[in-house]
């Protein structure tokens, strides 16, 4: 064994976080690019949400990871509770019942929804060990379980949050090992139930978003014409971009909501591809990183929480990604630690917190 | 921990070597988005650039016209009207300060005005702000001729509302104004932008969302001087819908000119549906001139008169009902079988409570009097009396029975509730008990009780149509919503309307003045006090202050068996009840009759 300290710097993963504060900083020089014209009351919010979510990082980080196997089942039922609960007592916002007010904040049931998920998968995962090959019969408790859940946030309705909830459910139950046989039969089911989907479970304004992504010259006014606008910023960067501050689409708002779900398009523009791709490069640095800790450890339960958070975020960065450069529909994925917005960014780094509480105990078994 | 996090390796290693394809699968998706990007931007990049640089694609909103209003019959009250506005695309102005100049001299405006315009809009600079709205067309024209030398500076046509009439029903109408920003903000989905034109008052505020429509858009190229090269799109604004109210145009004409320059209210209501036929309230405003901004001082003006011409006094003014509560004193006392209508009450021109003596209007006395002949006379001790005998709750009972005390519920805010005490309500506000003078002052209509105009012709109507309480209405053609049944038997109703029909037509009636051959007409007058003692000599009280003088009531309906309107007047200091009210009233129900009859006449002329 290793002294402390060697085994600390060991498990103390300095590319992860270095990766992070790039991350971060790419975030916070767009923001204020973005932003600045409106005045800097929101990039200073930013930076204060990224203060109080390292605080809550390195909380995280030195709380143990593994009292999470004792509060999945709570954290379960309490998810679904607020999920039944913002049907009822949730603020309206145009049609749809997303947020619980509790005193002086709003929480999200449905974002909190997505590390419930994270954690309760681990749990199952990590307690059926034994089982090297999952058929249908194995799998059909943990899909009960999860669909809970789901269906609570289709009926908000919420289809964005409700696919990366399923999506990061079934990337973590692929990863237990799933029968060749089961998988295509889940392949089949899937793309059967699609046209069922779009007419019994899409809204109107859903549909809209599909048809306005495959046509958009067909709605130029609304969805298509952010996703018209989203390409000319982007494509206008061209290979090095027009400058810091100088995008004009972005700086003269021909996008709206450039600084929270649009704001990759700033990224584009300004810093063109040279300047996108770096982005990219960082988010691949962090979600390696990620996974790099999850392999390390022996703990089952701390892998599939590093593999479940590497996938939450690379949904995130690819949804998000492919909405603003024009191949996927327009439905409001934020980009991880560069969208701004507090809870979101809270609860970003708090994942990291979880990752780097796994690193830090990686030795101990 | 528990033992199953004790991993065997065999597992462990599955796990792992199924992480490879997770990274895989990562490296894959975020691959995508590379290809994706290095198409966009470096392959397509001149092409986007083209378009972000020189061919910028904006979208214009196009502002629906605001849906009509017109009366019962179809006549227009509110219409739109083809107007120009000048505005402005900030982006492209070039040479702002000289445009800005320019601009205020062929518009013959205030530079800093235009400037200030400008500066008001949504900050989107693509996003043209209205700088001057309305214009006349000889300003629109030498704009025009100079548009080539303007960049930046467009006309843009539009509907402008227009209050026929000058406002006639200026009150109900309500007027516009530009939305606030909070107002932006508190309903995001109503599709609010900066310059948006919304209802701050009267049927355009309660009404908006119907009246609004639905805005337009229009996608169009433009090139590097913002110069419209091509429309790209064009979706057409819907209209809003038309508001068809249950006011009588012609008959709120009839009704506004017989107040004339008299201060107060004039309402008339069909008492079969509750339906709200005139609604005056004078002094007035001409709406019209709130559409273009008005200069913050003529506002500052209009709202620190002390006439408040703002203000809807039909159901925002409060007033003691005087008199024209003891109509609500005999449905009290018949449905509660305190006093038979031949009961007899002897009337010495005093009524003594204690050592405290109560004057009758008529110091000389009525004499035996009993319920139509006290109503005819207006006898104040007999009421004295039956107010004694009833007692202040169930008097507050009935009052509030039929509207009083509470708001009608009327398509306008804000209203008034209004005030109907009982020994409950004082305890409450003045911590003191009820005294019994209370009751006597309460039961002609005095003391604390205040009511609306509004409540006035909503609650007789109640009486005259045999207690159906309607909800009264502006629109016309609805369902009539009956907010109370209060269940008079025929023959109480009959009782009260020959005591209001005496009132009028009867030998010693207080409103003799105004019977007509014609067509039968039931009443009552009322004196609302302002300064209690002040009893004037004169008819027309002019030897009393005029801000100390009464105000005058008189309510009346027609015809009498079968009522189909009922029309309250008030006149604000206008001395003592029937001489100056009940001739206004008169005039509309005059006017009711003639309008009446022209509309079957025409319908005569078709049919034959």
């Amino acid at each position: 064994m290793n002294s402390y300290s060697k085994k600390l710097s060991d498990s103390f993963d300095t590319s992860l976080l270095s990766a992070l504060a790039v991350v971060l900083l790419v975030g916070l020089l767009c923001l204020f690019s973005a932003t600045r014209v409106a005045g800097f009351s929101i990039f200073v919010k930013q930076l204060v949400w990224i203060g109080i979510g390292f605080c809550i990082m390195a909380l995280t980080a030195v709380i143990d990871y593994r009292i999470l196997t004792n509060l999945a089942w709570p954290l379960y039922g309490l998810a679904v509770v607020l999920l039944i609960l913002v049907l009822f007592v949730g603020r309206e916002i145009s049609g749809a019942h997303r947020w619980i007010s509790i005193g002086f904040m709003s929480i999200q049931p449905s974002e909190m929804t997505k590390l419930v998920t994270i954690v309760w998968v681990a749990y199952w995962g990590s307690q059926k060990q034994h089982i090297q090959m999952h058929g249908w019969r194995e799998l059909a408790f943990p899909l009960a379980a999860i669909g809970v859940p789901v269906l609570l946030i289709l009926v908000e309705p919420d289809l964005g949050t409700a696919s990366i909830v399923a999506m990061i459910a079934a990337s973590m139950l692929f990863l237990l090992g799933i029968k060749r046989s089961t998988l295509v039969s889940a392949a089949v089911t899937f793309f059967s139930a699609l046209p069922l989907a779009w007419f019994f479970v899409l809204k109107d304004y859903q549909r809209n978003r599909v048809i306005s992504f495959i046509d958009p010259a067909r709605d130029p006014l609304g969805t298509g014409y952010h996703a018209l606008q989203s390409k000319i910023a982007v494509g206008s960067g061209g290979l090095v971009g027009k400058g810091y501050l100088h995008g004009s689409q972005s700086q003269l708002q021909f996008l709206p909501e450039h600084h929270t779900d649009f704001i990759f398009s700033v990224v584009a523009e300004e810093w063109g591809f040279v300047g996108a791709i770096f982005l990219i490069f960082l988010y691949l640095m962090l979600v390696s990183r990620i996974v790099q800790v999850g392999l390390r450890t022996k703990d089952r339960f701390g892998a599939l929480i590093c593999f479940g958070v590497a996938m939450y975020f690379t949904f995130h960065i690819f949804i998000n990604i492919a909405m603003v450069i024009g191949m996927f529909p327009v439905v409001g994925v934020p980009l991880p630690f560069v969208s701004y917005g507090g809870t979101f960014m809270v609860v970003n780094l708090f994942c990291i917190g979880l990752v780097l509480s796994v690193a830090l105990r990686r030795n101990m078994f | 921990m528990s033992n199953h996090s004790i991993a065997g390796s065999q597992a462990d290693d599955d796990l792992n070597g199924k992480a490879k394809w997770l990274m895989a699968f990562v490296f894959i998706a975020l691959c995508l988005l590379v290809i994706r990007l290095f198409y966009l931007q470096v392959l397509m990049g001149a092409h986007y650039d083209d378009l972000a640089q020189n061919n910028r694609l904006r979208i214009l909103t196009v502002r629906p016209p605001r849906g009509k209003i017109v009366d019962r019959n179809g006549l227009t009250l509110a219409d739109n009207r083809p107007a120009f506005n000048v505005v402005v695309v900030p982006e492209d102005l070039e040479n702002r300060a000289a445009t800005v100049r320019r601009l205020a001299y062929l518009l013959d405006r205030d530079p800093e005005e235009i400037d200030k315009a400008i500066k008001s809009g949504s900050g989107k600079p693509y996003e043209p702000v209205a700088v001057a709205r309305d214009v006349s067309f000889d300003a629109m024209s030498r704009v025009e001729m100079e548009l080539y030398s303007l960049n930046g500076v467009a006309i843009e046509a539009t509907a402008e509302r227009d209050y026929v009439d000058n406002g006639l029903a200026a009150h109900v109408l309500g007027y516009l104004g530009e939305v606030t920003k909070a107002e932006i903000d508190k309903h995001p989905e109503l599709d609010y932008v900066q310059g948006d034109l919304v209802g701050k008052s009267g049927v355009e505020q309660t009404f908006e969302n119907e009246l609004k429509g639905v805005k337009g858009a229009r996608v169009v190229e433009v090139d590097a001087k913002g110069r419209k090269i091509r429309i790209v799109r064009d979706v057409p604004p819907t209209s809003g819908r038309e508001l068809r109210l249950s006011i009588d145009k012609r008959l709120q004409a009839i009704a506004r000119t017989a107040i004339a320059d008299k201060y107060g209210a004039v309402v008339a209501m069909d008492p079969r549906t509750g339906e709200v036929l005139v609604m005056v309230s004078t002094p007035d405003y001409d709406p019209n001139m709130f559409l273009t901004p008005i200069a913050p001082e003529s506002w500052q003006q209009m709202m620190e008169d002390p006439l408040h011409p703002m203000e809807n006094r039909a159901l925002r003014g409060q007033y003691p009902p005087g008199s024209i509560f003891k109509a609500f004193m005999c449905i009290a006392a018949l449905e509660s079988g305190t006093m038979t209508p031949e009961q007899e009450v002897y009337c010495p021109g005093k009524f003594y409570l204690g050592r405290h003596a109560y004057r009758c209007w008529q110091p000389r006395g009525h004499g035996r009097v009993n319920m139509i002949s006290a109503m005819e006379q207006s006898c104040d001790v007999y009421f004295y009396t039956l107010g004694m005998a009833l007692g202040i709750d169930t008097i507050h009972d009935y009052a509030t029975r039929y509207g009083f005390g509470s708001r009608t519920g009327i398509e306008l805010k804000p209203e008034s509730a209004g005030l109907v005490p009982s020994q409950d309500w004082k305890r409450r506000r003045f911590h003191k008990p009820w005294m019994q003078g209370e009751t006597v002052l309460t039961s002609i209509g005095q003391g604390y009780l205040l009511t609306t105009p509004l409540q006035i012709a909503t609650g007789i109507s109640a009486v005259v149509n045999g207690g159906h309480l309607y909800q009264p209405t502006l629109l016309a053609g609805g369902r009539p919503v009956v907010k109370r049944e209060l269940h008079i038997p025929e023959a109480d109703t009959q009782i009260v309307r020959a005591a209001l029909r005496a009132v009028v037509e009867g030998q010693h009636g207080t409103a003799r003045s105004i019977r007509d051959t014609m067509f039968s007409i039931g009443g009552k007058t009322g004196t609302a006090q302002v300064a209690r003692g002040m009893i004037s000599k004169r008819s027309d009280a002019s030897d009393i202050p005029y801000e100390l003088r009464d105000h005058a009531w008189f309510v009346g309906f027609a015809p009498v068996e079968n009522p189909e309107i009922v029309v309250v007047a008030l006149v604000e200091h206008g001395g003592h009840g029937g001489s100056i009210t009940a001739p206004i009233v008169k005039d509309v129900i005059k006017g009711y009759y003639f309008l009446k009859g022209l509309k079957d006449e025409q319908l005569l002329e078709k049919t034959q």
